[in-house]
């Protein structure tokens, strides 16, 4: 391949990254003129804390994605953790323990997915569509349908604290993107990750013990999903077990606008959490616009359609020009 | 005795039967247990509110994974299907018949719109067809803007509601779908192509079969199926609501797996994939019955999931193990002779 200095500049302008870092800025700028109050401080954090839940779970989802998996249970591992951190923060009232067990018990639930698609072989897909089931289910009969609130104040200020004006959980949220990105890029875990999705073979051959890593990709996945669903019964202080409903699907639709490839071995936590806030951005763009609350979803569904097109055609000219 | 024995090792080799056992065992456990279960009114109930939509979505997400993809829209195409006929008739004020080819008009254009990026733009399955979940909901609550749709003439609401000799009239028509992807799959060119292409899509592209129209086609068909779908919930709640049959896309892909179909693709049959959405059925209406919550219905269908899965993999395995023995004695066999 030709390596020009033009080629260069050619890759910079062409990756995910750059291309989503400047439609967040133009949507900043095009509905900021408009209505400035878009692109204030105060209406920047709130969005960003709407954006919390799908950002935090979409890196433990990158990870999964990239190691060549998926994880179809996040949205029911959300809502199972928020009921066992809101159970206990409304029961005990120690607000530590209340996150503490919302993470750990998604952790454990995120174990139970590891171990299906690791040691008995049964596909991702599969096996998480099968677990999201289970954990609504459990956590329904636990709760017998009941929404939990009335939560003691000491944990709810956790979800609501700010510090610098911004809100604790947008600060755990930017924490878990760099964390993650860290991880991924200065670590072994990271290196293998990639690796295994992009040749599991080799990378089995070369003596690694692949299963391990797939695993914890999961657990974590599990982990990121209770500290999401903590972090959200924290801030509205109610739960419901129909709560988190269809997660999943933004949260995929994060990962793959953000670059990630869903066969895996390629992606970055950068271009996700671009992507995450990108996405609750134009949500938010439209009900400032003005266009009814009823079509946004139809207008999100086709902005991921045409993203990820956009990308696949220009995937394969790429390819097609090497 | 011996062909018996045979008789017996053939049928377990069959994907299928595991699955049936188990429906067969269900209904015997549930009319055991539940005198109600087997009563005339209730197998109505069961076809009517348990087995009809989740039949049609089954058939949908059945042939699009024996292609080797998956269809993650079609229980958001089934809505917006049943939306499309609503607001034709009560808005527009359109013949209600009229309205329904419409709304399959739009299904089969939105199975279409499924087709095209996956097969041209070459966009993932799962991927495309979750940008199109999110679109076609989106475009149902939009229309709506979230009301209820509805208030059908009497002839239309027998769709739903009506009886056609005995079973309810939306089980036949699923019949005759199902008979028809049956015939497509098994009789035809275009049928055989669907397991070729499942099983191998590059061997298949090489023997010059049009991968990309089939895949198309196969979308388009899964739509125009789900869309159907739509039409009967439409016809049996008398009104249409954007979020019908919300997860139904899950339900349907549980039902085909359950039903012996190998989400790789390739493998499977569609009448397996149908007795699996009769273990739904089965299943939920039997614990309704038995004054059982909603959840406990879903965590059954999961560990069903699950055990399926594993059994599957068991037969696979051992049957791989067997063909490996097979060809091994076929290579002793050729080396003997030729020493």
């Amino acid at each position: 391949m030709m390596a020009g200095p033009g080629s260069k500049i050619k890759d910079t302008v062409v990756r995910r990254e750059t291309l989503l870092a400047l439609l967040l800025v133009l949507t900043f700028v095009l509905v900021g003129l408009q209505y400035p109050r878009f692109a204030g401080f105060s209406n920047i954090t709130n969005l960003l804390w709407d954006t919390v839940p799908v950002g935090i779970i979409s890196v433990g989802m990158a990870l999964v994605i990239i190691g060549g998996g998926i994880d179809i249970s996040v949205g029911a591992i959300f809502v199972a953790s928020a009921i066992m951190a809101g159970l206990v923060a409304r029961d005990i009232g120690n607000p530590v323990l209340a996150a503490l067990t919302g993470i750990i018990g998604g952790a454990v639930l995120g174990s139970i997915n590891g171990g299906l698609i690791t040691k008995f072989k049964i596909p991702p897909i599969v096996a998480t569509l099968a677990t999201m089931s289970l954990f609504r289910g459990v956590m329904t009969e636990l709760t017998k349908s009941q929404i939990i609130d009335h939560l003691q104040g000491s944990f709810m200020a956790i979800g609501r604290s700010k510090s610098l004006g911004v809100p604790t959980p947008v600060w755990v949220m930017f924490a878990v993107f760099i964390i993650a990105a860290l991880a991924l890029r200065f670590t072994g875990f990271g290196r293998v990750i990639y690796s295994v999705g992009g040749n599991e073979r080799a990378v089995r051959l070369s003596g690694i013990k692949v299963e391990r890593y797939q695993a914890l990709t999961y657990v974590i996945s599990g982990a990121l999903a209770g500290i999401a669903g903590s972090l959200a019964v924290a801030r509205t202080g109610t739960v419901t077990p129909v709560a988190g409903t269809g997660l999943e699907l933004l949260v995929i639709g994060a990962v793959v606008v953000g670059g990630t490839s869903i066969f895996g071995g390629q992606g970055t936590i950068l271009g996700v959490a671009l992507a995450a806030i990108l996405l609750q951005t134009i949500r938010s763009a439209l009900v400032v616009v003005g266009i009814d609350a009823a079509w946004q979803e139809a207008i999100v569904g086709v902005i991921i359609i045409t993203a990820v097109s956009i990308f696949v055609i220009g995937q394969r000219r790429r390819e097609r020009m090497v | 005795m011996a062909t018996l024995t045979d008789g017996l090792k053939r049928a377990i080799k069959v994907r299928e039967v595991p699955a049936f056992l188990v429906l067969v065992v269900l209904i015997v456990v549930f009319g055991a247990v539940e005198s109600s279960f087997l009563s005339s009114s209730n197998w109505a109930d069961l076809g009517r509110v348990y087995l009809a939509e989740i039949g049609f979505l089954t058939i949908a997400a059945a042939i699009v994974i024996l292609t080797g993809g998956i269809d993650l829209s079609i229980a958001a195409i089934l809505a917006l299907t049943s939306v499309t006929v609503g607001m034709l008739f009560v808005d527009l004020s359109l013949n209600i018949w009229l309205a329904v080819l419409v709304g399959l008009v739009v299904a089969t254009v939105a199975g279409l719109l499924n087709g095209v990026l996956v097969a041209y733009v070459g966009v993932t399955p799962i991927v495309a067809t979750l940008g199109t979940l999110i679109l076609f909901r989106g475009l149902a609550l939009g229309l709506t803007g979230g009301r209820n749709v509805g208030g059908f003439p009497e002839g239309f609401q027998s769709v739903g509601q009506g009886t056609f000799l005995g079973p309810p009239t939306q089980i036949w028509i699923l019949g005759v779908v199902l008979v028809g992807t049956i015939v497509i799959l098994g009789r035809t060119v275009w049928g055989r192509w669907v397991y070729a292409l499942g099983g191998n899509a590059e061997a298949s592209r090489l023997a010059g079969i049009p991968v990309r129209r089939l895949t198309m086609l196969v979308y388009a068909a899964a739509g125009s199926v789900s869309g159907v779908g739509g039409v009967v919930a439409a016809a049996r709640f008398n009104t249409s609501r954007a979020d019908f049959a919300s997860g139904g896309e899950f339900i349907a892909i549980t039902a085909a797996i359950i039903g012996g179909v190998s989400i790789a693709g390739g493998r499977g049959a569609v009448y397996g994939a149908m007795i699996g959405a009769c273990i739904i059925a089965v299943l939920r209406n039997g614990l309704t019955l038995g004054g059982y919550s909603g959840f406990m219905q879903i965590i059954l269908i999961g560990v069903i999931l699950i055990a399926g899965v594993l059994i599957d993999r068991l037969m696979v395995k051992r049957r791989e193990r067997r063909e490996v023995a097979q060809q091994l004695e076929a290579m002793e066999a050729t080396t003997s002779n030729n020493g």
